[in-house]
């Protein structure tokens, strides 16, 4: 038998027009750019019991929680899937504006994990249950995605699709705004949206019932070059001159927006993030100081305020 | 209120009906379990469910119309 190169594994994904429904023509593949996979996890515990012997009991299957995760670069061309996926729902408007906000549910998905020609896992009413991106100068634009899926059926047909041959997002295409200025100093971020989505189990077996989706948190960390203690003040005071600590929470908007063109752009937009903590690291070595800000969005009357993501794609 | 349809028969069902907002050409969304795909050709939505409707009125690409 021939032995099978590490660097083959995809992911396959199609949207379901409902729970049940399984889509066995994915629309979007997704090449990883690290360790990732989709899992059938069974979950095997021991029951002791009292005998004679002091073996270790047997394992016992009690369930499957078939979920898994990946990372990727960022392109234009998979975001639409992912930040609906994430969201809940998209609204195209102008065409190739394609506005992704939040909603109580979320779609399902039918994914296949496949190892191209020797393993195709598939994962029915796939939910996806958190979405990352980060980025770093000098470094490429990565996405990280978990998934939860109701059941794994093993040895599925393959699917096929072309692979994507758009563009991987790098730092250069990124531009930071805060408060509505880009002040060019910020120097890494990673933001991520998390929608704690928990199964229900019920009696159908090694398949789950539903899925739920929770809390919607948002959170991340900006990496900023130093120049002053504006942002230190600002976080603790209030403003930028301030000498008394204040009790309350310093709160701006924030655009990551990574455009490789006018037409070609993904964009998490906040109407208001609120800074959590804010270190001014020491450098023994003399380097300059890179302050990190943590933060995350605040609950807005309007849901879509808190974060939208767009994506403009042709 | 608008997007109640009441009708004299007391019995029958109240209609929340949704529409894409102008300029808005496609939108999908989810309605209790299920995928809803709204485009030009066919930019509405009905439901007869209050929680769904209540639902969809925070989605600022959709509105709610009158009979």
């Amino acid at each position: 038998m021939p032995l099978v190169e590490g660097n083959s594994r995809l992911i396959y994904a199609g949207k379901q027009t409902a729970k049940g429904t399984p889509n066995l023509t994915p629309t979007v593949v997704f090449p990883l750019s690290g360790d990732g996979a989709l899992n059938p996890n069974r979950e095997i515990i021991t029951l002791p019991e009292t005998d004679n012997n002091t073996q270790r009991s047997d394992s016992v299957v009690v369930g499957a929680s078939p979920a898994g995760g990946w990372t990727g670069w960022l392109r234009t061309s998979q975001m639409q899937m992912l930040s609906e996926g994430i969201m809940g729902s998209i609204a195209t408007a102008p065409a190739g504006t394609h506005t992704a906000t939040p909603t109580k549910a979320l779609p399902y998905y039918t994914m296949f994990d496949v190892i191209p020609g020797v393993q195709v896992t598939r994962y029915d009413d796939a939910r996806f249950s958190s979405l990352g991106l980060s980025g770093e100068s000098l470094q490429g634009i990565q996405y990280s995605v978990e998934a939860v899926a109701l059941s794994a059926l093993l040895n599925a047909v393959e699917p096929t699709l072309a692979l994507p041959t758009d563009l991987k997002h790098s730092y250069p295409l990124i531009k930071v705004t805060i408060g509505g200025v880009q002040p060019k100093t910020h120097d890494a971020f990673d933001i991520t949206v998390n929608r704690n989505v928990t199964i229900l189990r019920g009696d159908g077996g090694l398949a789950a019932f539903d899925s739920h989706a929770g809390l919607f948190e948002v959170s991340g960390t900006l990496r900023k070059i130093y120049q002053n203690d504006d942002d230190y003040n600002r976080i603790h005071g209030g403003s930028a001159t301030a000498t008394v600590l204040t009790t309350t929470i310093f709160a701006e908007s924030l655009s990551i927006l990574s455009e490789e063109s006018a037409t070609l752009s993904v964009e998490f937009l906040s109407s208001g993030i609120e800074y959590t903590a804010i270190a001014v690291p020491v450098s023994v070595d003399g380097s300059p100081i890179l302050q990190t800000l943590t933060f995350n969005t605040r609950r807005q009357a309007t849901w879509s305020n808190n974060l939208s993501i767009i994506t403009k794609f042709p | 209120m608008p997007g109640k349809r009441n009708t004299p028969d007391e019995d029958a069902p109240v209609v929340y009906r949704f529409r894409l907002k102008d300029g808005v050409g496609a939108a999908s969304f989810m309605a209790d379990t299920k995928a809803v795909e709204l485009t030009e050709a066919e930019p509405q939505f009905d439901t007869t469910d209050r929680l769904i409707a209540g639902g969809l009125r925070g989605l600022d690409f959709l509105e709610e119309v009158a009979d």
